[in-house]
């Protein structure tokens, strides 16, 4: 079996914040696991996706959820005509056949599911398939990166140590105004004058972090917002559609948003 | 400026405005501002305009007979300018010998400035700023009320055109300096040059009558100090310390039954203190009295219904003792759903495919602590709320033990305030799993504030507390207005520093911590104690109860 189907064909768009493309390239050639840390749509997963396509490595994704098992990692044996069958999990997958596997929102597993992931980030590089009677010794080529977001830090959805310390972390925030100006316009492809608004009503958004709202309006949400507006929607229903909508449910906090909103655009 | 669709939801009142505004604020200005209703009369005989003093921006309720739309959007414009003012102005400055139309014209020409400045990145609030500008129908005039609203607009508005001279050339002369707005100056420079032009054209000036001519902006005296000035002519807008109405009682209770008797238990504890300085713990250097009462002979009544229900979602997490058998996804195989899967296939049956086991998942039982601050600064009567801080507080514990009543959670309610080391004052009102009588809703309604905030302390004690409940989740919650403080400690970080190292023991201990704050600075402050995530800083206070049942609801989840 090849990983050919999760090797990515295109470049995907990334534009570097800081010193993040070659300290990750440093740790691939290391193996070293990796964590990304930040706030929601900020770039991290694109991050991972840019480095395996730089890398030429296939990624395999898995978003985690609090109702994933050790199972959905590993594999599980099913039942078919025979009897039982092993299948391999997408954490298997990728030691076994060597690629770069990013569990994303880690913290939302159960600890008792990352813990599988301990013999694979220490020098043994081993994953034990104790259902399957198995040890898979990683490919040369595997590599763990995984992401989550330290503002809904939880005590119950918190990475024990035991498991932090196995990892190299690369912290990620929202760009400066410049860059995420840059990074708008070329997603969206949209003019810079609109994209620095946006990005404009995102940092004031996010001045109300702990003051209302649980997170600030996010990198990509401002991309959506520019491809309606791109598309020919009016500005304020495009803003409140993708940004003030979705962020809140508070009825005070959307008034406010919106007036932001308005503060950025003349109608 | 608002959309359709927004105008049908504009708040119809004041009060009802407020939390958005707030938000609005904080978010334009990026800082901690309060927005409350002005409920002062003003001492001079002109109306009323906005006021800023220290972190606090005060509306009166303007727009009388306006639309509910278009007075939000006078308020919002209120509050934008505000924000122009508190990102761009510099405040209290000296007078010196300025003259009262000195004053007024130079505060005119910063008013102009600092909106500009802030229009250049918000350009919308121009046509917000211009809807709230226009001049009076009555037709242009040469007194001096007349003659800087045409200014002011003339600086607002490109198109606007106005014969007089005078309004001319303060406009030509702030356009000619309109790309180096930042420099405050010479824009100071301008405003004199213009008062001293009404000055030779004998403009009168009557600072008793006069306010800003636009009605959405504030009255300026956030830009100056008055206190080395003796002329009694300043325009001077009094702040009379509003006297707190008698509060209305938090419940009415019932008549205790004439048997009980209750005894006051005082009970001494010593605990350590960090001394960040010093970087060591001082062993037994804090003495928490505990004061408690005991009933003796009254059996405890069932939990007050006068106290408002709120229902709670009980929390559940993942048991694994309860395994969840003929599940269709699931880590295990079902040995016994399998077999029969072999079985019915051999008889050319369709097999049920639910085979997979799982586990189940059990109600989380958790202990809240609701920890009042009942410091000095907590007597504070706000308007906003109609009462002081801590009568805001123990109605909104109260709110979050009417709320626990329906689930399996255990809530306490204590409280403290601390005069020195010597002595922080502990208040058991209501320990966990304890049924809330009459006279528990009395005392907590009774309680009085006092003295100092000394936070270490009372988080000690609270753990020491949690420390012997069984449930799944502990945790403290602590319902605050200000930083920790103390007469016998003058460094500023001491207390803080304190605070931290007891939040960090007690999650060591497994027991979590939390704080939701009245006080808009917090920010400084309430991170390096309770950690991220763990607190929510309240700007507009009448948000505490719903912010405090959030907060209670994530604790008792094991969420924080």
């Amino acid at each position: 079996m090849n990983l050919d189907a999760y090797r990515l064909d295109v470049e995907p768009y990334y534009r570097p914040c800081g010193h993040e493309v070659v300290l990750f390239e440093q740790a691939h050639s290391h193996r070293l696991p990796l964590i990304l840390k930040g706030p929601t749509g900020c770039g991290k997963t694109r991050f991972v996706e840019h480095m395996a396509w730089r890398l030429r490595r296939p990624l395999i994704t898995v978003a985690c959820n609090e109702d994933m098992t050790a199972s959905d990692l590993v594999g599980r044996y099913l039942l078919d005509a025979d009897g039982t069958c092993w299948h391999d999990g997408p954490l298997t997958l990728a030691v076994r056949y060597g690629g770069i596997c990013y569990l994303d929102e880690i913290v939302e597993a159960r600890q008792d599911t990352t813990v599988v992931i301990h013999p694979l980030t220490d020098s043994r590089r081993i994953l034990p398939l104790d259902k399957k009677g198995e040890i898979v010794r990683a490919h040369p080529d595997f590599q763990l990166v995984v992401s989550y977001n330290p503002g809904y830090q939880s005590r119950s959805k918190d990475l024990k140590q035991s498991t932090r310390q196995r990892f190299a972390a690369l912290e990620f925030d929202y760009p400066e105004r410049e860059a995420e100006t840059e990074i708008i316009a070329h997603e969206a492809d949209v003019g810079r004058e609109l994209a620095d608004k946006l990005v404009g009503i995102a940092r004031k958004s996010r001045a109300l972090k702990d003051r209302g709202l649980d997170e600030g309006i996010s990198t990509r949400m401002l991309t959506y917002a520019a491809m309606l507006i791109r598309d020919g929607m009016p500005p304020l229903d495009s803003c409140a559609m993708t940004m003030t909508n979705p962020v809140t449910d508070d009825p005070d906090m959307v008034l406010a948003l919106r007036a932001i909103v308005e503060s950025y655009f003349t109608v | 400026m608002l959309a359709e669709a927004d105008l049908r939801r504009c708040p119809p009142t004041l009060d009802l405005a407020i939390p958005s505004l707030t938000y609005f604020l904080d978010g334009i200005a990026e800082a901690g501002v309060q927005v409350q209703r002005c409920n002062v009369a003003s001492a001079s005989d002109a109306p009323q305009r906005p006021i800023i003093t220290e972190q606090v921006l005060l509306l009166p309720d303007q727009g009388v007979g306006l639309s509910d739309a278009q007075r939000y959007s006078l308020h919002l414009a209120s509050a934008a300018h505000v924000a122009a003012h508190l990102l761009f102005s510099p405040a209290r400055l000296p007078v010196g010998k300025l003259k009262p139309m000195g004053l007024a014209v130079i505060s005119a020409i910063e008013d102009a400035r600092s909106e500009q400045l802030l229009i250049r990145e918000h350009p919308g609030l121009r046509q917000l700023f211009l809807r709230h500008s226009a001049l009076p129908l009555s037709g242009p005039d040469l007194s001096f009320a007349s003659l800087v609203s045409r200014l002011n607009l003339a600086l607002l508005d490109d198109e606007y055109r106005d014969d007089n001279y005078w309004v001319n050339k303060g406009r030509d002369l702030f356009r000619a300096r309109l790309d180096a707005l930042d420099d405050y100056d010479s824009f100071r420079a301008i405003g004199s040059i213009l008062a001293n032009d009404l000055g030779q054209m004998r403009v009168r000036f009557n600072p008793q009558q006069y306010a800003v001519p636009q009605v959405y902006r504030d009255d300026n005296s956030y830009l100056w100090t008055f206190d080395q000035v003796s002329d009694q002519s300043v325009a001077e807008v009094r702040f009379q310390n509003p006297q707190p109405p008698s509060p209305p009682p938090l419940n009415e209770p019932d008549a205790l039954p004439e048997t009980a008797v209750t005894e006051e238990l005082v009970v001494r504890y010593d605990y350590p203190e960090w001394d960040a300085r010093l970087q060591m713990r001082r062993p037994d250097w804090c003495i928490v009295v505990e004061h408690r009462t005991v009933f003796v002979g009254v059996e405890n009544q069932k939990q007050k219904n006068a106290v408002s229900r709120l229902m709670m979602s009980p929390s559940q997490h993942l048991d694994r003792k309860r395994r969840m058998r003929r599940q269709w996804e699931g880590e295990d195989i079902d040995l016994n759903a399998a077999t029969e899967v072999l079985v019915d296939r051999r008889l050319g049956l369709a097999p049920d495919p639910r085979i997979f086991l799982r586990p189940g998942k059990a109600a989380r039982r958790a202990t809240i602590l609701l920890l009042l601050d009942m410091s000095q600064s907590s007597n504070d009567y706000r308007a906003d709320i109609g009462g002081t801080v801590l009568q805001l507080a123990k109605r909104a514990a109260l709110m979050s033990l009417g709320a626990a009543a329906g689930t399996e959670d255990r809530v306490a309610v204590h409280g403290f305030f601390s005069n020195t080391r010597e002595a922080v004052h502990y208040f058991r009102f209501l320990d966990p799993g304890q049924a809330c009588n009459d006279l528990i809703l009395r005392r907590i309604e009774t309680a009085e504030a006092k003295y100092s905030t000394r936070m270490g302390a009372a988080i000690r004690h609270a753990t020491a507390l949690l420390r012997k409940e069984e449930t799944d989740v502990r945790a403290v919650v602590l319902i605050s207005d200000g930083a920790p403080s103390d007469i016998d400690v003058f460094h500023a970080d001491y207390l803080i520093e304190d605070a931290a190292v007891a939040v960090r023991e007690a999650l060591r201990e497994g027991i979590d911590a939390a704080c939701v704050t009245l006080d808009p600075q917090a920010a400084s402050y309430v991170r390096r104690i309770f950690g991220n995530g763990r607190f929510s800083i309240v700007d507009n206070a009448m948000r505490l109860g719903t912010v405090l049942r959030h907060i209670y609801a994530r604790v008792s989840h094991g969420s924080i």
